[in-house]
């Protein structure tokens, strides 16, 4: 869906690096997409085993947070939420909270509930999600409120991913949800960075057009559409209408959430807000994060970079 | 059927099954349940958290001698629970109404013994026990103690399979005349272990975190998985099983592991000759005494579970003399059986065409095409609702009112775990094992 692919020769370095290192590789259809991980180390049951226990936790958070599984969380809340104050869980509530945080420090254009129905639009700032700290309850402004953690989920299985490999000494492995957001835990086998090709937002078939050296760092990449595809499946939280135009957003930071959250909130924007957004924010909202705009609409796609956290 | 007649059952019947279950959800008026939880690794941590989303339970404490379990355990449970590494100190300082445990196998029965002890009811997660004869002793144990008692076997409360039982006993597949089952999975099963292998702390983590792959605190998969879906088979057969026999060997992942790592099951079930099977209702007299006994009728059915190829999934196959039943925990379809249709008249609306056809010169063949037979299939609509939570939210509520009668109760547990052991004592013996006469009623 998004302009990343993972060249091959890449992945024949890091297992013919040194000869006691070996790569476990394992995927699985998950959050109607396909997750992939790449495990290196020196245990290859062990990295098996710890392979499996991400795609057990992956799946575990599908089956929570999946808007469209109607025995999900996110589900219960989307039926009940506009009757009464519903309680969550930890977990759901810290992801809540998390997005209604990006959704302020966005100005908006981050926000989990934008593909409430019209009728159900903030009126006087009144945010669509009360949130009631105290009791851990959510409870939606009005009727048609509906939550899609679409912007967030992959990039918070990542994170948990990357939790997963800390507590089970795995030091190094690259882990993608899509192809639109990758996280890349330590270096390859050889102490290379950890490398993606940038593939072109609007054509399948052109080359890369860019590649991003990645060490303990997440990518997100977004684009108002996939090759081929006429109307974008993302909306305008302000307009509740499809994103137009060949562009794509590819951003860098510490976690997986915060570079989807920023994705997504910045490509809704469009270059022009998103320029001024990145030159105005203040260093509590944006920190530690690279952003590059990619216009699609040109032949030959131009990807520039607006923000800089290194060099 | 048409999507109007489709929608008009399904409306119809979904409304007298899962009328128990939301009419549980909706009591909360009196005080909050106090639960207190033993063992939070992954299974606890996930009926911790759903717990934590019930408005009449409280979650008063969280045991687990494992502190990085007891912390995960925690953050779920929230700030309120106390903390305990020892679950019987939890039971003297907290004195819990209720206790929800999910521990390895072989703790299921002292555990549960000391919270009934303790004056706890219980949702214990399946299977029961390590062996039968302690699932025989805990039964009696619940019986004694006159507690609530729950087995997780949390397909009682998932909407499709609700459904699909009320779709047999309402006789949309006719006779159940046979069940095939499986669990097919292409991993490992083994947990990965958070210390190198160099460290001597790492051999006694292994055993105590891959407790599944070892005989002492283990029964395999029998009863990690076959239990949810043999629970199946006896609740919409209302019956145990006779016998069994089994085959199964440790064939692919040779890797110090104790427990089968596939096996094969036919089990025989019998059902009273002339009883319009399964829509008998419990207590009905059975046809048979109106009528010269006849044999039972023996309805087999096959299971598997493996762990090197994930193809089949798991699912189960429930196939009736008028239609099949496909069930998995996201899916539910019935096909109605296509033969005896005329194709062509299907094609055409079935008005205009002639009753029969007939084609000079040609043999009528039967198709071996397996799909030549299926029809489209019509789909279980899962209205709302999570098993898991929902299993939980049953129990509060029984707690709360103190009605023993649970969706799955110590007759449930006890059924369940003796169909699935039996099967490892066949796959051991390699003969014929049938089912203990003595638990025959239970």
């Amino acid at each position: 869906m998004n302009p990343l692919n993972r060249t091959e020769t890449d992945s024949q370095h890091s297992a013919g690096a040194a000869a006691d290192w070996v790569a476990v590789r394992r995927h699985w259809p998950a959050m109607a997409t396909r997750f992939d991980v790449e495990l290196i180390g020196t245990d290859p049951e062990h990295l098996e085993a710890v392979a499996a226990a991400i795609e057990d936790d992956v799946c575990r958070l599908d089956a929570l947070l999946s808007r469209y599984n109607p025995t999900s969380e996110i589900s219960r809340l989307n039926r009940r939420g506009a009757a009464e104050a519903i309680r969550v869980d930890a977990e759901v509530w810290q992801l809540l909270l998390g997005a209604e945080r990006y959704r302020q420090a966005t100005d908006g254009f981050f926000d989990v509930t934008a593909s409430s129905t019209p009728s159900s639009a903030p009126r006087d700032n009144i945010p669509r999600l009360q949130l009631d700290a105290a009791r851990q309850t959510i409870r939606f402004s009005s009727a048609g409120v509906i939550i899609d953690l679409g912007g967030i989920g992959k990039g918070y299985a990542l994170d948990r991913a990357k939790e997963l490999l800390a507590r089970y000494g795995v030091e190094s492995g690259l882990l993608s949800a899509g192809s639109s957001s990758i996280l890349a835990v330590g270096r390859q086998a050889a102490g290379a960075a950890w490398t993606v090709n940038l593939r072109h937002p609007a054509d399948d078939a052109a080359g890369p057009i860019g590649c991003l050296k990645l060490v303990d760092r997440s990518l997100s990449c977004s684009a108002t559409a996939r090759p081929g595809q006429a109307i974008s499946d993302i909306l305008d939280p302000h307009t509740g209408l499809p994103l137009s135009g060949g562009e794509g957003v590819v951003v860098l930071a510490p976690t997986g959430v915060q570079a989807e959250a920023l994705s997504t909130a910045l490509l809704a924007m469009g270059r022009h807000r998103a320029t001024e957004y990145l030159a105005r924010a203040d260093s509590t909202k944006v920190t530690n994060v690279d952003v590059a705009w990619i216009d699609g609409s040109t032949p030959a796609p131009n990807l520039q970079w607006l923000l800089r956290s290194h060099d | 059927m048409t999507e109007l007649a489709r929608r008009t059952f399904l409306g119809a019947s979904a409304g007298l099954t899962l009328a128990p279950l939301l009419a549980a959800a909706a009591a909360g008026d009196t005080a909050p349940v106090r639960v207190a939880a033993i063992g939070s690794g992954a299974r606890g941590s996930d009926l911790i958290r759903a717990l934590s989303t019930i408005d009449g339970a409280e979650i008063v404490g969280v045991a687990d001698d494992y502190p990085p379990h007891l912390e995960q355990g925690l953050k779920y449970a929230g700030p309120q629970a106390q903390s305990f590494a020892d679950y019987r100190r939890m039971l003297d300082d907290l004195k819990p109404a209720a206790v929800v445990i999910a521990v390895p196998l072989h703790l299921h029965f002292p555990i549960a013994m000391a919270c009934l002890d303790a004056g706890c009811d219980v949702f214990l997660e399946k299977t029961m026990c390590r062996t039968i004869d302690e699932a025989e002793r805990l039964a009696r144990r619940v019986a004694e103690s006159k507690r609530v008692f729950q087995i997780g076997l949390q397909r009682r409360a998932h909407p499709i399979y609700l459904q699909a039982a009320a779709m047999i006993d309402a006789g949309m597949i006719g006779d159940v005349t046979a069940i095939k089952a499986q669990w097919h999975r292409n991993n490992n099963w083994r947990r990965p272990i958070p210390r190198p292998k160099t460290d001597p702390q790492w051999a006694p983590l292994e055993r105590r975190l891959n407790w599944r792959l070892y005989r002492d605190t283990s029964a395999g998969l029998m009863a990690e998985l076959g239990s949810h879906q043999l629970d199946v088979v006896n609740w919409v057969l209302k019956t145990t099983p006779k016998r069994v026999v089994a085959a199964g060997g440790i064939d692919y992942w040779r890797d110090g592991r104790e427990v089968f790592d596939n096996i094969f099951c036919t089990y025989e079930y019998e059902l009273a000759a002339g009883k319009k099977s399964p829509g008998q209702k419990p207590g009905d007299p059975l046809p048979a005494n109106h009528a010269p006994a006849a044999p039972p009728r023996t309805v087999r059915v096959t299971y598997s579970s493996l762990g090197n190829n994930a193809y089949e999934g798991a699912s189960e196959l429930i196939l009736g003399t008028l239609g099949t039943l496909y069930l998995t925990s996201s899916k539910g379809l019935l096909f109605q059986e296509q033969n005896g249709a005329n194709p062509a008249a299907e094609k055409s609306g079935g008005q205009t065409e002639a009753a029969a056809s007939v084609t000079a010169g040609k043999t009528l063949k039967l198709s071996n095409d397996p799909w030549a037979f299926r029809g489209k299939p019509i789909e279980i609509e899962i209205a709302e609702g999570n098993d898991t939570r929902d299993e939980l939210v049953s129990f509060v509520d029984h707690v709360a009112r103190q009605d023993p009668g649970t969706i799955a109760d110590a007759h449930v547990a006890l059924a369940d775990c003796a169909t699935v052991l039996i099967a490892n004592q066949s796959a051991d013996s390699g003969g014929w094992v049938d089912f203990p006469p003595r638990l025959l009623g239970t």
